[in-house]
C-alpha cells in the first residue's frame, strides 16, 4: 500500500504546486464574490513582478542545491546605484543598464568567491549579505533614504505600469525557460544539484557552472531592481533586507525540491511568487490581522516543506563535494 | 522504526491542517467586538504603523481600537509596518483591497503616498512631521491631507529642556547619548534634539568643539564638550546599539564611560532600560536617565524603578486630531486641514514632558482610554458634519493643543 501511495504520490507531486495555485485562485475569486476588478488583477501583477523575476533567476542556484541569501540586498544595492545614476542624468535606459551591471557584477563576485575559493555558496552569500548591507549604507550616506527627486520622476513613472512589468517578467522567464529546459546550462545545473561528484566525473566544471548560474541570477537581480525602482522611486538601508527569505519561500512554494537536482522546475519561481501574493491578499481581504497572517504563512510554508521533503532524502545521492 | 516516523509525520500533518482550518474559520467569522453605532456613517481607515511592536505604536493602536473605533463607528485595518518604500506601496494596495477609504500613516514613503493618491485614498502622516524633502515631493497630491506631529523646533526644544532640567536639578556629570548621530543614519529629529542639548549646555557655560567633519550629520562623532564656566563634566557617545548597523557601538560606549561617574544621561531617543543595563555592567549605578520616547507603560515602569528621570514624548490619544482630519476629508471637507493653496498641511502637535514619576503617572492617567486626553467631547467640536462652524484656523489650534489646553477642556 505504501509503495502504491508513493508511486502515485510521486507522479502527482509535480502537479501539487499548480493545483495549490488553482485552489488559491478559486479562494481568491470566492473572497472577491466572484467579481474581481481590474484593480485586483493589477495589484497581483504589481506585487508578483519583482519577486517572480528574482525567484526565477534564483531557481538556477537552487537547482545546484544551494541558495543565495544575499539576493535581496544585492537588489537593494542595484536600486541604489540605479538611482544615483538616474539622478546624475543617466536617463531611464541608462538606469536600466546600471541596474543590470550592478546585479551581474555582484553576482559575479559571489560566483568567483564561491568557485575559486571553494566556499559553500550559502555561507559565502551570508557573508556577502553583511558586506552588501554596509555598502548600501555607505552609498545612501547621510540620509535615511535616497529618492528620485519629484521634478525628474516623470520618465520613471512612465515605466511604473502593468505592461512593463508583464514584459520584463515574460521575457526573462521565457529566456530562463529555454536555458533551463533546453540547453546544457540547465541540464548541467540539475546534474550538479543531484550530485556534484557525479557531475564532476562526467566532465562538468562545477566552477564554470557556478559562474554561469550566478550570471543568470544576477541578470534577474538587475531587472528586479529596475522594476522595484520604477515602483518605489526610493531606496533605504532596509530595501531588500527580507527579500532573500521571501524568494526562498516562493521557490519552495512553487514546488522546487529542497535539494535541487533533476526535479528542479523553472516555473517554481513564478508559481511560488503568485501563490504567496494570493495567500497574502486573501488574508488581507478576509481581515486577518498582520500578526496572525504571518503565523498563517509560516504554517503554510512548513506544510509545503513537509510535503516537499517526503521521501526526498531516501533518493539523494552522496553530496560530498569533490573538486 | 520507519513506520513510527511515518505515523508521527501524519500526526504533525493533521495538527497543521487543523490549525490552518481553524485559522481560516476564525478569519471568516464575524468580529463580535463591533464598533458602537453612534453615528450613521461607517468609515474604514487603514493604519500603517512605523513598527509593529514599539510601545508607542501599541498605545496608538489601543487608542484607535479601544476608544476611537467605538465612538466614531470606524473600522481600523492595521497593516504590517513596511520595511522599505516598495513594501509601503504594497501595504497601501493591500489596505485598498481590505476596503480602506483613507490611510493614517505613521510612515512617510513618498511612493506609498503617491500610490494612495492614485487609488483616491486620503492620506495623513501623523505621529511626526515628514522631512521637508519628503514633504516637497508629495505636498501637491490632491489626496494628501498633510503631516501632523512635533515640529523640528519642538524637537530642538525637547533636547534643550532636558538639559536645562538637569542643570536646574544640580546634575554635574552628564552623559549625552546622541543616538543615530555620527553614523550614516541621522534623521532630522535626532539632529535637532542633539542641537537643543548642545545649545543648553553651551548656555550653561560649557564649550563645544564640533567633530572634525564640522557636522554631526556626516560623522563620525558628535564633537566634545569642555566644562568652561559651567562646572559640568560632559561625556558624549554617539551611534546606534544594533550590531548590524553600528558594530563598534558597545566598545565605544564602554570606553566612553570607563572610570567615570554620572549623575544623569540625556538621550536623543528611547532605550533607557538598555543604557541602564550597560552602565550597570560598567559598574555605574544610580544614574538618572532622560529620553525622548512616549508616555507608554514601559517608560512608566522605568520611572517607578528610578531609571528614568525625565521623559519627553507623544501619547496614545495624540492620534485623535489626525483621525478627525480623515473623517472630515471622507465627509468632503479636506480643506479643513489642507492649505488654502491646495497643498497638504504641516501642522504642529506638541510633546508632553515629565520630570518625576508622579508627574508621569498623572499625565498617563489623564490619557486613559476610558476617557483619553483627546476625547469625543473635544473631538466632536472639530468634525464639520457635527459642527459646521469649524474653520481651518480652529482646526490648526485643535491639532496643536498642549497638555494644559487639554486639561482645561476636560
Amino acid at each position: 500500500m505504501r509503495d502504491v501511495l508513493l508511486k502515485y504520490g510521486n507522479k502527482l507531486k509535480p502537479a501539487i504546486p499548480f493545483a495549490g495555485l488553482i485552489l488559491l485562485a478559486v479562494v481568491y475569486l470566492f473572497v472577491t464574490d466572484f467579481h474581481p476588478t481590474p484593480f485586483h488583477l493589477t495589484t497581483i501583477i504589481n506585487q508578483v513582478a519583482v519577486m517572480a523575476v528574482l525567484s526565477t533567476g534564483a531557481v538556477f542556484i537552487f537547482a545546484l542545491g544551494s541558495f543565495d541569501i544575499s539576493l535581496g540586498v544585492a537588489m537593494g544595492v542595484s536600486v541604489c546605484v540605479g538611482i544615483l545614476a538616474y539622478n546624475a542624468g543617466a536617463g531611464v535606459v541608462g538606469m536600466l543598464f546600471v541596474c543590470l551591471a550592478v546585479g551581474i557584477g555582484v553576482s559575479l563576485v559571489n560566483s568567483v568567491l564561491s568557485s575559486v575559493f571553494r566556499l559553500p555558496v550559502f555561507i559565502m552569500t551570508m557573508a556577502m549579505l553583511t558586506v552588501l548591507t554596509a555598502v548600501l549604507q555607505i552609498l545612501i550616506g547621510g540620509k535615511s533614504s535616497l529618492l528620485v527627486p519629484s521634478g525628474i520622476q516623470a520618465p520613471i513613472k512612465a515605466f511604473d505600469n502593468l505592461w512593463v512589468r508583464l514584459l520584463f517578467v515574460g521575457v526573462y522567464f521565457a529566456i530562463c525557460l529555454v536555458l533551463f529546459n533546453y540547453t546544457k546550462i540547465g541540464r548541467r545545473n540539475k546534474l550538479v544539484g543531484g550530485s556534484p561528484i557525479v557531475a564532476a566525473q562526467t566532465g562538468v566544471s562545477i566552477a564554470k557552472q557556478t559562474i554561469i548560474t550566478f550570471l543568470i541570477s544576477g541578470t534577474g537581480v538587475g531587472l528586479a531592481a529596475f522594476l522595484m525602482l520604477t515602483r518605489a522611486q526610493a531606496v533605504s538601508v532596509d530595501t531588500g533586507a527580507s527579500t532573500g527569505m521571501d524568494v526562498m519561500m516562493a521557490i519552495v512554494f512553487g514546488g522546487m525540491p529542497l535539494s535541487g537536482g533533476a526535479h528542479s522546475k523553472i516555473a517554481a519561481g513564478i508559481v511560488g511568487s503568485l501563490s504567496i501574493v494570493l495567500v497574502s491578499q486573501i488574508l488581507t481581504m478576509l481581515g486577518v490581522s498582520p500578526g496572525l497572517s504571518q503565523v498563517y504563512k509560516a504554517v503554510l510554508f512548513l506544510a509545503v516543506v513537509f510535503v516537499a521533503s517526503l521521501s526526498y532524502r531516501e533518493k539523494m545521492l552522496s553530496r560530498a563535494i569533490m573538486f | 522504526m520507519k513506520k513510527k516516523f511515518s505515523i508521527s509525520r501524519r500526526i504533525v500533518a493533521a495538527v497543521m491542517a487543523s490549525f490552518i482550518a481553524m485559522t481560516t474559520l476564525s478569519a471568516c467569522s464575524d468580529d463580535s467586538d463591533a464598533p458602537d453605532q453612534q453615528t450613521d456613517k461607517h468609515y474604514v481607515i487603514g493604519v500603517i504603523p512605523f513598527n509593529d511592536t514599539a510601545a508607542e505604536q501599541l498605545d496608538w493602536n489601543n487608542y484607535l481600537t479601544e476608544y476611537v473605533a467605538k465612538n466614531y463607528n470606524i473600522e481600523f485595518k492595521f497593516a504590517t509596518a513596511p520595511g522599505d518604500a516598495e513594501s509601503a506601496v504594497t501595504v497601501v494596495e493591500e489596505l485598498k483591497l481590505a476596503g480602506a477609504e483613507a490611510i493614517l500613516g505613521i510612515v512617510d514613503y513618498p511612493a506609498a503616498i503617491q500610490k494612495a493618491n492614485e487609488l483616491e485614498m486620503w492620506y495623513i502622516r501623523a505621529g511626526g512631521l515628514s522631512t521637508l524633502s519628503d514633504y516637497e515631493q508629495i505636498k501637491d497630491l490632491p489626496y494628501y491631507l498633510g503631516t501632523m506631529g512635533p515640529s523640528l523646533d519642538e524637537e530642538y526644544q525637547a533636547g534643550y529642556d532636558m538639559i536645562e532640567s538637569y542643570v536646574k536639578d544640580g546634575k554635574k556629570d552628564i552623559l549625552v547619548f546622541a543616538a543615530i548621530l555620527g553614523l550614516y543614519l541621522p534623521s532630522d529629529m535626532h539632529v535637532f534634539r542633539f542641537e537643543g542639548m548642545r545649545d543648553a549646555l553651551v548656555a550653561a557655560g560649557a564649550v563645544y568643539t564640533p567633530p572634525a567633519s564640522g557636522s554631526v550629520v556626516e560623522g563620525p562623532g558628535v564633537g566634545e564638550f569642555a566644562s568652561g564656566t559651567s562646572g559640568l563634566n560632559i561625556t558624549t557617545i554617539y551611534g546606534y546599539p544594533i550590531e548590524s548597523i553600528d558594530s563598534t557601538f558597545h566598545d565605544r560606549f564602554t570606553q566612553a564611560v570607563s572610570g567615570k561617574t554620572f549623575d544623569a544621561v540625556a538621550m536623543t531617543a528611547e532605550g533607557s532600560q538598555n543604557v541602564n543595563t550597560w552602565l550597570n555592567g560598567a559598574g555605574i549605578t544610580g544614574v538618572v536617565i532622560g529620553e525622548v520616547s512616549s508616555f507608554n507603560a514601559t517608560a512608566g515602569e522605568a520611572f517607578e524603578t528610578g531609571i528614568l528621570g525625565y521623559v519627553v514624548g507623544k501619547y496614545g490619544s495624540s492620534m485623535g486630531p489626525a483621525v478627525i482630519a480623515l473623517i472630515n476629508a471622507l465627509d468632503g471637507h479636506a480643506d479643513i486641514m489642507r492649505n488654502a493653496d491646495g497643498t497638504g498641511a504641516r501642522l504642529t502637535a506638541p510633546f508632553w514632558a515629565a520630570n518625576s514619576s508622579a508627574d508621569f503617572a498623572a499625565k498617563r492617567a489623564f490619557d486613559d482610554n476610558a476617557d483619553p486626553a483627546f476625547n469625543k467631547a473635544i473631538m466632536d467640536k472639530y468634525i464639520v458634519r457635527l459642527n459646521p462652524s469649524v474653520t481651518r484656523t480652529s482646526f490648526i489650534e485643535f491639532a496643536g493643543f498642549s497638555f494644559d489646553d487639554l486639561k482645561a477642556l476636560h
